[in-house]
């Protein structure tokens, strides 16, 4: 957001005005659910999310401090309605171990010096699925969403070197966990 | 493997863009919901007493006992509703129960409400409550962000949902009542209910989606009618799931709405199993709940899309009883969409809530006004209370004693939920005088207020003194900074059975991210990781880090917490960061 016509539909939204709110879903319900979507791994769960995540914001507009920082200030509560979202499920997400290739479409690593080997959506997915959801909201919003690591601490609320950190231990794990699919 | 960025982003998109929902159709779901929760704003501003948090915990230990004591089959199994409504009666499917409404009916005769089942639409948010040897803590507050008024609400099932939308209760006892979260209800296509024919349709649906569905689903059976037993037979072989399967020797069945309903209480006949009429609602009861053929209505139910097909096992698209909603009116609310004002809050006390004398607190001092608190750094809290009165401290039995309970007001506070502390009263020899200690760290920045003294007398009755109401306690300001934070990592994660699983994390400065060295970080697993807990220890290098290799040997809770000097940072339930991370190793009994 933090266009001028989307700072002042923020602050109609903040007295109430729920016909601006209206605005300001229908522009960010695509992007909360395609970062909902590649944190979750599911539609039901990032539908839930995206949800639960506008209404959630609907209700607490009000203690938005700064208009201008809506975008960070909903990307914080998409994470959090994306940690209750696995919460919700029942029991844990069992991913079957050893990976096995469906046919799904490739992505190949290019990085020089490693063995070219391909990286299956399903192998990723299942890697992925496996970290926690703080690992996969910072990687998601760093790597996909391209947010400089100043953002990603706003919408985390957490400082910056900490979002150093976890970037750099989350990409570890990322390894880590593909390293299980036999991609090593 | 090590993916290159541009491959990371790749799928990350591709995970992104891979889904088939409807964004706009999303959209519409959120504005109607918006709609809703417009029209009930300005309900949610009034002040209804709650339940206090004092009673709240007197309902834990109620509770406590009486799971420890009673049989499950006396258990009161779901859906006991206190009266029976006509066939007529009509919920309003379009809206859930208020939080103020809630409010309401907690406020007032709860004794009716005992074991009833009430939708509402509410706000949902994780209070961190730490009780001391108590089985059943609250775990989330609804209206949390008025601390002096939040509803407090347990978990006794790990339904482990928390948010923003209609959700169900069952009531649960105590002069002012509390609630279970049962789970999350998800509306039909015309409202907040179900018809039969429309949910039937749709289990297959969701059973389909090859997801585990949390959501309970409100089914409208105002004119339906029959239930019809069917029987289950007994066999041997893997246990069916308790809250799935045929755990009884009934399975009662809600028949096609197109049929007249019975009027008669007499018991149904036995008919083959699995013998439902077409198009009918199966909802096989693992509760034994035998619902009696005037108690149409609204039932709350869980679809069974978990279920793998196998002999005996109820058939694909049924649903679980969980239990009957009752109607606004049986409810003394009005049907109208707008709510009455409820009661305004009693501003004077502090109050017994108890019918009868008891004990009556004299004075209550705290140690100090305030502390600072830095790094490691902790200090004690000695809260010391002056009954005039018999009070009974049972010794031993810590979940009789006398307790009192410390609540952080949210607001300006590095953790923004509400937290709650709950202590054991020790009594000071000789005097009418109690003590309770707390012991504070850096993390607990702000400002906590006494919120509940909970005590018993000597004819045994619990007598709950609620400060709450009486204004002008003591208080104590934390200023905390620079407090350790603790990161847990297992690897790999699930684990196999037999497997060594490497546990690893970092200490760092929450307020610069800087690494902490030289902090000695305690892990344990399973029981040791609960309060007084010990494990082994590993100490951080010079980047914050620690390492520990364990072998998995089943399923098992790990924890790490930090263990140093001259502060000790112990395990502490329902407290996860940074004092104690909490991750579970999957075994796989199916693994090497």
């Amino acid at each position: 957001m933090e266009g001028p016509l989307e700072r002042e539909l923020v602050e109609q939204a903040r007295r109430g005005d729920r016909a601006a709110y209206e605005q300001i879903v229908r522009r960010k319900v695509e992007t909360v659910y395609r970062t909902a979507r590649a944190i979750l791994g599911n539609d039901a769960d990032a539908d839930d999310a995206t949800q639960e995540a506008l209404i959630g914001a609907w209700r607490r507009i009000g203690s938005l401090r700064d208009p201008g920082r809506f975008d960070a200030w909903l990307g914080r509560i998409t994470v959090n309605a994306c940690r209750m979202a696995l919460r919700r499920r029942r029991g844990p997400a069992l991913v079957t171990l050893g990976g096995s290739d469906s046919g799904h479409e490739l992505a190949e690593t290019q990085r020089p010096g490693f063995e070219h080997r391909a990286v299956t959506a399903d192998a990723f997915d299942r890697a992925f699925d496996r970290l926690p959801l703080e690992q996969r909201a910072i990687l998601v919003l760093h790597h996909r969403d391209e947010l400089p690591v100043a953002e990603v601490a706003a919408r985390l609320g957490i400082p910056e070197g900490t979002v150093k950190s976890r970037l750099s231990a989350a990409r570890a794990a990322l390894d880590r966990s593909l390293a299980r699919e036999g991609l090593r | 493997m090590n993916l290159d960025d541009r491959s990371l982003r790749e799928h990350l998109d591709r995970r992104a863009e891979a889904g088939l929902t409807d964004v706009e159709q999303t959209a519409e779901v959120v504005l109607a919901r918006v709609a809703e929760i417009d029209r009930g704003a300005g309900w949610r501003r009034l002040g209804v007493r709650a339940p206090s948090l004092g009673v709240a915990a007197a309902v834990i230990v109620i509770i406590v006992v009486a799971l420890a004591v009673l049989p499950p089959r006396l258990w009161p199994g779901p859906g006991s509703s206190p009266t029976s409504s006509a066939p007529d009666a009509g919920y309003p499917a379009n809206r859930p129960l208020t939080a103020g409404e809630l409010r309401t009916l907690l406020a007032g005769d709860t004794a009716r409400l005992a074991d009833a089942v009430l939708v509402v639409d509410v706000e949902l948010r994780e209070a961190t409550v730490s009780c001391v040897l108590l089985a059943l803590c609250a775990t989330f507050a609804i209206d949390a962000l008025d601390p002096t008024d939040p509803i407090y609400v347990f978990d006794p099932h790990d339904v482990g949902s928390v948010g923003t939308g209609t959700y169900a209760f069952r009531v649960v006892g105590g002069p002012e009542g509390a609630v279970l979260l049962l789970g999350r209800v998800r509306a039909g296509p015309d409202g907040l209910a179900w018809t039969l024919p429309q949910l039937t349709a749709a289990l297959p649906d969701l059973r389909a989606a090859d997801r585990a569905v949390p959501y309970l689903y409100l089914v409208d059976a105002g004119r339906a009618i029959s239930t019809v037993a069917i029987s289950c037979p007994s066999v041997p072989g893997p246990t069916l799931s308790p809250d799935f399967g045929c755990a009884g020797p009934w399975t009662w069945l809600i028949g096609n709405e197109a049929e007249p309903p019975i009027e008669s209480d007499a018991a149904p006949p036995i008919t083959e199993r699995f013998d439902a009429p077409p198009d009918s609602l199966r909802l096989p009861n693992a509760a034994d709940r035998r619902p009696g053929t005037t108690e149409h209505g609204y039932w709350l139910v869980v679809p069974l899309v978990d279920q793998e097909p196998c002999f005996a096992c109820p058939p694909a698209g049924a649903a679980d009883l969980i239990g009957r909603v009752l109607t606004l009116d049986e409810l003394g609310l009005a049907s109208a969409a707008t709510p009455p004002p409820s009661t305004a809050p009693p501003t004077t006390g502090p109050s017994s809530t108890a019918a009868g004398s008891g004990p009556s607190v004299d004075e209550v001092a705290f140690s100090t006004e305030s502390m600072t608190l830095s790094g490691f750094q902790t200090a004690d809290l000695i809260v010391t209370i002056t009954f005039s009165g018999e009070v009974v401290y049972p010794g031993a039995d810590t979940s009789q004693a006398a307790q009192v309970c410390l609540t952080r007001d949210p607001s300006g506070t590095i953790d923004p939920r509400p937290v709650q502390r709950i202590r054991g009263l020790t009594r000071i020899d000789g005097t009418q005088q109690a003590s309770a200690t707390f012991r504070m760290t850096p993390r607990d920045h702000g400002t906590w207020r006494l919120t509940c003294i909970i005590a018993v007398d000597g004819d045994g009755r619990g007598v709950t003194i609620d400060p709450v109401l009486a204004g002008g306690w003591p208080e104590i300001e934390v200023i905390g900074t620079h407090p350790p934070r603790l990161t847990l990592e297992l690897d790999p994660y699930p684990a196999e059975i037999g497997q060594a699983v490497t546990v690893s994390g970092q200490v760092t400065d929450e307020d610069t991210g800087d690494p902490l060295a030289g902090v000695v970080v305690a892990i344990a697993t399973n029981g040791t990781c609960a309060q007084g807990g010990t494990g082994e220890t590993v100490t951080t290098d010079a980047n914050g880090t620690y390492r520990y290799e364990r072998a998995v040997v089943q399923t098992d809770l790990v924890c790490a917490w930090i263990s140093d000097t001259p502060g000790v940072y112990v395990p502490d339930s329902y407290q996860t960061e940074p004092v104690a991370v909490f991750a579970y190793v999957l075994a796989d009994a199916t693994g090497p």
